[in-house]
C-alpha cells in the first residue's frame, strides 16, 4: 500500500520512511511525498523566492485545502496519509503549550492533533496517522545515539549535532543525510534491542499509531 | 515504413491521413515509388525513403520535401499510425517512449487516436512514456486502457503497479498529467 506523507521538510520524511520500514517492512518506494513539493517553478521562485518547503504554514495549507489528499486517496491501494509536524512552532498556530510535567509530551501531541483535525474539518480521520515530534524530529533520532530521555531536550537539533560530532558521524541536512543517521530505525530488531521508544514519548505514540493503523 | 504505407489499401490510406489533423502545415503525403524526385534533387542524403510531404504554406512550386528533410515528429506519428492501421503488422507490439519529438498537446490527441485505432484494428500495445502529456489521452474508466507505474524497490527489484481509481470516484478535477507531476501516481524519483 502506498502512503502519502505531508511533512515540514524532506528530512522528516526520511526519518518516517525508516520507521515505517522497521516497524512494518514498508519499502521506501511506497512512500509518496505530498508536501513539501515543487508547487512553484524556478521562474516564479526567481522573482519571489519564498521558501516553498516545509514549516507548519505549508502543512496547514495542505490540510485546509485537502484537494491533494482527496486525489491521493482516490486511487486504489492508496489509503493512508501521514501528517507530520514538529511541536516547536505550535504556539504560533494557536496551540498552547501545557505545563512541563510528565504528561507534557502526550498532552501537547493531543492538542496538535486536535488542531490538525480542525484544519482537516474532521475529514480523513480514519486515514490519517499523526507524526507529531516533540519538540523536533531530531529528538526521535537522538534515541539512536544516547540512552536517555530526549523529550525534555531543550534544543534537540543542536544536541544531535553535538552528539554526532562527538561520535565522528558526519551528515548533511538533507533527505540522504537524515536517511543515513536514522537508518537504525529501519530494522525492527533495533527497536526491541535499543529500546528507542522508551526514550521519547512522542516517538512511542507515533509508532503505536503506525502499529494500530497499518 | 515506406513499403508498408505504399501497400495500404484505400481504407488504410484514409485512416493514415488522420495525421493531417495533427500537423496544420501538412497538405498531402506522397510516395515516389520510382524515386524520380531524387533525380530532381529533392533528396540529397543517402536515404532510401520514397516518402514525401507537401507543405500547405510554402509556394506550390517549391513545397515538396522528402522524409529525410521532414521533422522527426511527423515521421514518428505516421509510423505509429501505420503500426496500428496496417493488417500486416503484429497484433501485439510495444512502443518505447512514444512522446519523443512530439508536442505535448499532440501527445494527448495521438494517444486518443491510437486507442481508438487499437479497438478498430484489433491491436494491443504496451507503450512506455516519460512525458505526462501522454496520460491525458487515456480514459482510465475504460478497462481496455490501462496505466501502470514501473519502479524500483529498496532492494533494486523492478515492480509494476496498476494505477486505478477507487470505485465511485467520478471527477477527479485534475488531469492525469498534473497528478503525475504532483507525484500522486508514483513513477517519480523522490531523492531530489
Amino acid at each position: 500500500m502506498k502512503i502519502g506523507v505531508i511533512c515540514e521538510g524532506h528530512t522528516d520524511r526520511a526519518v518516517i520512511s525508516k520507521i515505517l520500514k522497521g516497524l512494518k517492512g514498508i519499502d521506501s518506494s511506497q512512500i509518496v511525498p505530498l508536501r513539501p513539493d515543487y508547487s512553484r517553478d524556478e521562474t516564479d521562485l526567481a522573482v519571489n523566492p519564498v521558501d516553498s518547503f516545509g514549516s507548519w504554514t505549508n502543512v496547514r495549507e495542505e490540510c485546509l485545502n485537502r484537494e491533494k489528499i482527496s486525489r491521493f486517496l482516490s486511487i486504489e491501494d492508496q489509503g493512508i496519509i501521514i501528517i507530520q509536524v514538529d511541536s516547536a512552532e505550535s504556539h504560533e498556530f494557536g496551540v498552547t503549550k501545557p505545563e512541563k510535567n510528565q504528561n507534557y509530551s502526550s498532552v501537547l501531541r493531543q492538542r496538535i492533533i486536535e488542531k490538525i483535525n480542525e484544519w482537516l474539518d474532521n475529514e480523513f480521520l480514519d486515514e490519517t496517522i499523526y507524526a507529531v515530534a516533540i519538540e523536533e524530529t531530531e529528538a526521535w533520532i537522538l534515541t539512536i545515539y544516547e540512552s536517555r530521555d530526549s523529550t525534555t531536550s531543550a534544543d534537540p537539533k543542536a544536541r544531535l549535532k553535538r552528539i554526532l560530532s562527538k561520535k565522528g558521524v558526519k551528515y548533511t541536512h538533507n533527505l540522504e543525510g537524515f536517511s543515513d543517521i536514522s537508518d537504525k530505525f529501519s530494522k525492527r530488531k533495533n527497536f526491541a534491542k535499543e529500546k528507542y521508544l522508551t526514550f521519547n514519548q512522542s516517538l512511542a505514540d507515533f509508532c503505536q499509531e503506525v502499529e494500530d493503523k497499518l | 515504413m515506406d513499403v508498408l504505407i505504399s501497400n495500404f489499401n484505400s481504407y488504410e490510406t484514409s485512416k493514415l491521413l488522420t495525421c493531417k489533423l495533427f500537423f496544420n502545415w501538412l497538405d498531402k503525403i506522397t510516395l515516389d515509388k520510382h524515386d524520380e524526385n531524387k533525380l530532381e534533387g529533392y533528396k540529397l542524403g543517402k536515404s532510401s525513403s520514397t516518402l514525401y510531404f507537401h507543405d500547405r504554406f510554402m509556394q506550390k512550386k517549391n513545397n515538396l520535401f522528402s522524409a529525410e528533410n521532414a521533422n522527426e515528429g511527423i515521421l514518428h506519428v505516421i509510423f505509429y499510425l501505420a503500426l496500428f492501421i496496417s493488417n500486416k503488422t503484429p497484433d501485439f507490439f510495444a512502443i518505447d517512449n512514444i512522446e519523443t519529438a512530439l508536442n505535448p498537446k499532440l501527445c494527448r490527441s495521438l494517444i486518443k487516436e491510437l486507442t481508438k485505432l487499437s479497438q478498430e484494428r484489433g491491436k494491443q500495445a504496451i507503450v512506455t512514456t516519460h512525458n505526462p502529456a501522454i496520460l491525458d489521452g487515456l480514459n482510465l474508466h475504460d478497462d481496455s486502457q490501462r496505466l501502470f507505474e514501473v519502479y524500483r524497490t529498496d532492494e533494486g527489484a523492478t515492480e509494476v503497479r496498476r494505477i486505478k481509481f477507487k470505485k465511485g470516484v467520478s471527477a477527479k478535477n485534475l488531469k492525469l498529467s498534473e497528478m503525475w507531476m504532483e507525484g500522486l501516481l508514483g513513477a517519480v524519483p523522490n531523492s531530489f
